[in-house]
């Protein structure tokens, strides 16, 4: 996405980072099953461990981060490592973590090419169980697929349960698009959002990005947000 | 729920901080709050630095801001997990793992003195053609420990058995003789052990431990591999407890000759005592194991299903446990009865488990091959019907199976407008209610696109 309006001097704050997500705020679309079975496992303390697999904006970190917040509700300690922020830390992030009650580990696709990483993740898989402790897992390539050279993990990976994630539909999109715009104080009318899910890469996590983008552009060149303001934003 | 402290200190740091910032260092904090002190244990010392350089300033002013006398609250922060004091004692006596020295009174898991699974157990192990040699010879070892077959290395893929038997070697002689000192560790395990001692000035501590052993079992040698320091001193205790007729078991994912960086040395003495195999399961004893684990779940499986499974997930038991527990699971979510037919509908996202991305070219050349008409001309200007059907079925599949915008769809379709995607779409959904050819059409090309 090419940006008009420049980023402003002042560092934006950036709403998506501090959102609190939680299973409620999740529209589950056909995700039913997925959703009954992450909730169950935390409300009834049972441990498990389950590889969340599917594309780019369909809610997997959203998953994650609910899931460790409700973890906690439930007075588990718990943790959430997304890789690809720490895969170039040193792999002593993961020591002691298989005594937590739940891991959350996102990303894993991040470290398809680091052995000493698949390596520790699979010692750390080995703790878990060992522990009766949770562990959950996301990336956007399936367990099979994904090019994990360590046999070791790859194996571990479908041990417990493997869940794809399924996409919003176009209808759930813009009920989802109107939320987040709510969320950030603006109305997106019935013409722009319909416009926003016709017109760009339509998968959530980039949507949304547009949305925040639309946000901050609409208030700094003081303009309403129209089709034609979008249009010009995005084109 | 009472509010203490520390409570109010997380309110406020959860408004602070970003949701990921917070779930990855505050939330694994275990806290102990007592007369007015509050102690912090991260679960390691990368968390427990990170948090002392950007977060324990402003924790400890949240924290004398929420006393009732603004005074201030005494924070420290460890290294640790419930119940530190239990697992220091363990590490301080003995060097074993702590992999499994899980503290927590709540769910006791295993006897705490050897780290063995009490699920792995000969009883437990499935035999079939592919690991009777090997479940053959742990037992001997098992009723004979340090005699015959001394060590013993079972070699295989993974997720065929081969810390089950492990495990299962260890049960039995402990009931042979349960004066005896039996461990249960990971490879890597013993490295941080190592490490560890060097670092606390302990080595003969670790080297006296080790070398006490009646049985050690050490899991996935091959993660020794390049670890110098750690084979030359394993090589030393694998000395003293062969002479001490002490009973060695190892495993590995290939043969110890195979195995790239391990010491030549160490190669040769693996090969000593006997070395056995593990191949993939056949077909029937997958059946069993899938029937063995349904009845640890309290399910009972009709033939039809334990086959199906069976014949469909085959690399490994890892796999086929992972099909079973969706299978279970989907039961206890619907309340159906699992019939072959449930089988097959809860199974079906691990069958079809690829995600090769859907891309427009390969919609394309499915759809032509399918309609028998060439990609010119799903992407030229011709309007005859037994081309433009095709061209509405792949614009519209395109539209439903990838994330492309419109513009993007009627670009590559021979640079039409969007709205004759849109067109197409719409078309092509009334079509597919009103006739079943263009539906099934529909279905086929998709299946084989996403299959």
């Amino acid at each position: 996405m090419k940006l008009k309006y420049p980023s402003l001097t002042q560092i934006p704050f950036k709403f998506d980072n501090f959102k609190k997500r939680d299973f409620d705020s999740f529209f589950q679309g056909e995700n039913k099953d997925l959703l009954y079975f992450l909730n169950t496992m935390i409300k009834t303390k049972s441990n498990n461990s389950i590889y969340i697999w599917g594309p780019q904006g369909t809610g997997k970190t959203h998953l994650l981060q609910a899931a460790c917040k409700k973890a906690n509700e439930m007075d588990w300690h718990v943790t959430y490592i997304p890789l690809e922020q720490y895969r170039d830390f040193s792999i002593d992030i993961l020591d002691g973590l298989g005594k937590l009650d739940l891991v959350c580990i996102d990303d894993l696709e991040f470290i398809i090419d680091n052995i000493e990483w698949q390596q520790r993740v699979t010692l750390l898989f080995n703790e878990i169980r060992d522990n009766k402790n949770s562990i959950i897992i996301s990336s956007k390539i399936s367990p099979n697929n994904i090019k994990i050279d360590l046999d070791d993990l790859k194996s571990r990976l479908v041990w417990g349960h493997v869940f794809k994630i399924k996409a919003a539909d176009d209808e759930l999109k813009i009920k989802i698009l109107k939320k987040e715009a709510n969320e950030r104080s603006f109305n997106l009318n019935d013409d722009v959002v319909e416009f926003l899910i016709r017109r760009s890469n339509r998968d959530l996590t980039s949507l949304i990005e547009i949305l925040d983008e639309i946000d901050r552009s609409s208030l700094a060149a003081k303009r309403k947000i129209t089709v034609p303001f979008v249009k010009e934003l995005i084109s | 729920m009472e509010t203490t402290p520390w409570k109010h200190c997380l309110e406020q740091l959860e408004g602070e901080l970003s949701t990921q910032q917070f779930d990855t260092w505050i939330r694994p904090l275990h806290v102990i709050e007592k007369n007015g002190s509050v102690r912090l244990l991260a679960p390691n010392r990368f968390v427990q630095d990170w948090i002392s350089e950007r977060y324990l300033s402003r924790i400890q002013e949240l924290l004398s801001n929420s006393h009732p006398n603004k005074e201030k609250v005494l924070v420290s922060l460890d290294v640790g997990s419930r119940e530190p004091k239990t697992e220091n004692k363990v590490r301080a006596q003995e060097f074993k793992s702590t992999i499994s020295n899980k503290t927590s009174t709540d769910r006791p898991v295993k006897n705490s003195s050897n780290n063995l699974n009490s699920s792995f157990t000969f009883k437990a192990f499935v035999e079939g053609n592919s690991n009777q040699l090997a479940r053959a010879a742990s037992i001997q070892v098992s009723e004979n420990p340090g005699g015959a077959y001394n060590p013993l290395f079972i070699c295989g893929g993974v997720g065929l058995g081969k810390t089950h038997l492990m495990h299962a070697i260890g049960w039995q002689a402990m009931e042979k003789d349960p004066s005896s000192k039996i461990a249960y560790l990971h490879s890597e395990r013993f490295v941080a052990d190592m490490v560890s001692a060097l670092q606390h000035n302990k080595i003969n501590q670790f080297k006296r431990y080790y070398r006490s052993l009646n049985v050690l079992l050490i899991d996935d040698i091959q993660f020794f591999a390049k670890k110098e320091r750690s084979q030359e001193e394993f090589f030393h205790t694998f000395n003293a407890l062969l002479e001490g007729q002490h009973q060695i078991v190892l495993t590995c994912d290939r043969y110890p000759k195979e195995v790239s960086g391990l010491e030549d040395r160490l190669k040769s003495r693996f090969g000593w005592g006997l070395t056995v195999a593990i191949e993939p399961p056949e077909l029937e004893t997958r059946v069993a194991i899938v029937r063995k684990k349904a009845l640890q779940s309290n399910t009972s499986l009709a033939d039809d299903v334990s086959f199906f499974i069976a014949e469909r997930f085959r690399s490994n038991i890892r796999e086929l446990e992972g099909a079973l527990n969706r299978v279970i699971a989907n039961a206890n979510l619907t309340g159906e009865p699992i019939t072959l037919d449930f089988t097959k509908r809860a199974l079906r996202d691990l069958l079809k488990i690829q995600d090769k991305q859907v891309t427009i070219e390969n919609i394309q050349k499915v759809t032509a091959e399918y309609y028998k008409i060439r990609v010119a001309d799903l992407l030229s200007k011709k309007r005859n019907r037994s081309i433009t059907r095709p061209r509405q079925i792949a614009m519209s599949i395109t539209k439903d199976l990838t994330n492309h915008s419109l513009p993007e769809i009627g670009d590559a379709f021979g640079g039409r407008d969007h709205t004759t995607v849109i067109h197409a779409h719409r078309k092509i959904k009334e079509l597919r209610e009103t006739e079943s050819r263009v539906d099934e059409d529909y279905i086929n090309l998709s299946n084989t696109l996403t299959n």
